[in-house]
């Protein structure tokens, strides 16, 4: 393939998925305040982030494998195979978040800064997590039914799509939820 | 019986998320320890643009060069006319898209309320391309290693790539960032 159609094909979708990642950047460059009254939850927000990177996108990749194999069909989306899909990966995202959270706890620790507490840690991690995490879970489910009535290969658009938009709405979580336990908790 | 079962995808997911999750933390302590840079929203606001755009172009490399190698178009020596146009379009694309980029991050910014002019039109372009080409290059090394070492293992470069350019991508992106940041401001 040639340098000019790489480019041509590939440089519309990464400076739409840019301008998406200027909103998240928004959402985070918003949150300065709480990060200065709650000390180590900047050490969270990378890895919620990644967290969802790697569990919704992997999900997406699951569900459009099983449409190629024929294991989901239009018309009965919500079958077992996409279940057992779905509960894997909010399975994951807590259990993964309960890591995060310990893990943000004990380096704060071992390099002697200050830390709101593993207990504050986990819950903003699990409650940001799991909110993103069902969120993202209907916006996959929602893009394999669109790509079956428009007959697209799944495959090329959940990855970016969900990249994108997982950025998006996970800073939007963790932006809510940690709101919600300055003024609540 | 269905082909795909929750607890089997999450007992095969642990490990590798684990060890990601390790990384992204690391990743939340550099920003942790780096007070100053992170009370601008501005600072904040660019991190998902560098992060989020640098990991997509990786794994597009990624994904081109894991096909290029099941194909046999792209050999494992490293030389071939395949593997330089497709280094060379990456690395335009990191330039083209990072400074598209940088003119819209300017317009686009004040517009959602996050003040640029403490920065200013020059410097904020000096620093998304300069980060941004300084990532792209370490990420087409990164990617071309890494799929040739999982080939050449037997391993399917599909599945180790994308995770390992993203993750570096959040590390380096970041490290770049502050990097030019601390030059330009």
């Amino acid at each position: 393939m040639e340098v000019k159609s790489i480019l041509r094909q590939s440089l519309p979708l990464l400076i739409l998925c840019g301008v998406g990642e200027i909103f998240a950047g928004r959402v985070f460059g918003g949150m300065v305040h709480f990060l200065e009254i709650l000390p180590g939850l900047i050490v969270l927000i990378p890895a919620i982030m990644g967290l969802k990177g790697y569990i919704d996108i992997t999900l997406g990749s699951r569900l459009g494998s099983a449409v190629h194999m024929g294991l989901i069909a239009p018309g009965n989306i919500w079958n077992v195979e996409t279940k057992e899909n779905v509960f894997a990966s909010l399975g994951l995202g807590i259990i993964m978040a309960v890591v995060a959270g310990i893990l943000a706890h004990v380096t704060c620790i071992i390099l002697g800064l200050p830390s709101i507490g593993i207990i504050k840690l986990i819950g903003i991690a699990l409650l940001a997590g799991i909110l993103a995490g069902v969120i993202l879970a209907f916006l996959t489910i929602g893009i394999i039914i669109l790509s079956f009535k428009r007959g697209y290969d799944p495959d090329n658009i959940t990855a970016p799509l969900l990249a994108t938009g997982g950025d998006i709405i996970t800073l939007g979580c963790i932006f809510i939820i940690t709101y919600f336990i300055i003024e609540v908790v | 019986m269905s082909v795909y079962s929750a607890p089997k995808i999450i007992k095969e997911s642990i490990p590798l998320l684990t060890l990601c999750i390790g990384v992204e933390v690391l990743i939340g302590q550099v920003l942790n320890t780096n007070k100053s840079l992170i009370t601008i929203p501005l600072v904040l606001a660019l991190i998902p643009v560098i992060n989020g755009v640098g990991g997509n172009i990786g794994s597009i490399l990624g994904a081109r060069l894991a096909s290029g190698l099941h194909t046999g178009i792209i050999g494992l020596d490293l030389k071939g006319v395949e593997l330089r146009k497709n280094v060379t379009s990456t690395f335009l694309m990191g330039v083209i898209t990072f400074s598209i980029l940088g003119l819209l991050i300017y317009l686009i910014m004040p517009v959602i309320g996050i003040n640029v002019a403490v920065i200013g039109f020059g410097r904020l372009m000096m620093i998304i391309i300069c980060a941004g080409v300084l990532l792209i290059l370490c990420l087409i090394g990164i990617s071309v290693i890494s799929a040739i070492y999982s080939f050449k293992k037997g391993k399917d470069p599909d599945n180790s790539v994308t995770p390992i350019v993203t993750t570096s991508g959040d590390a380096l992106g970041i490290i770049c960032l502050f990097l030019m940041v601390g030059i330009f401001v």
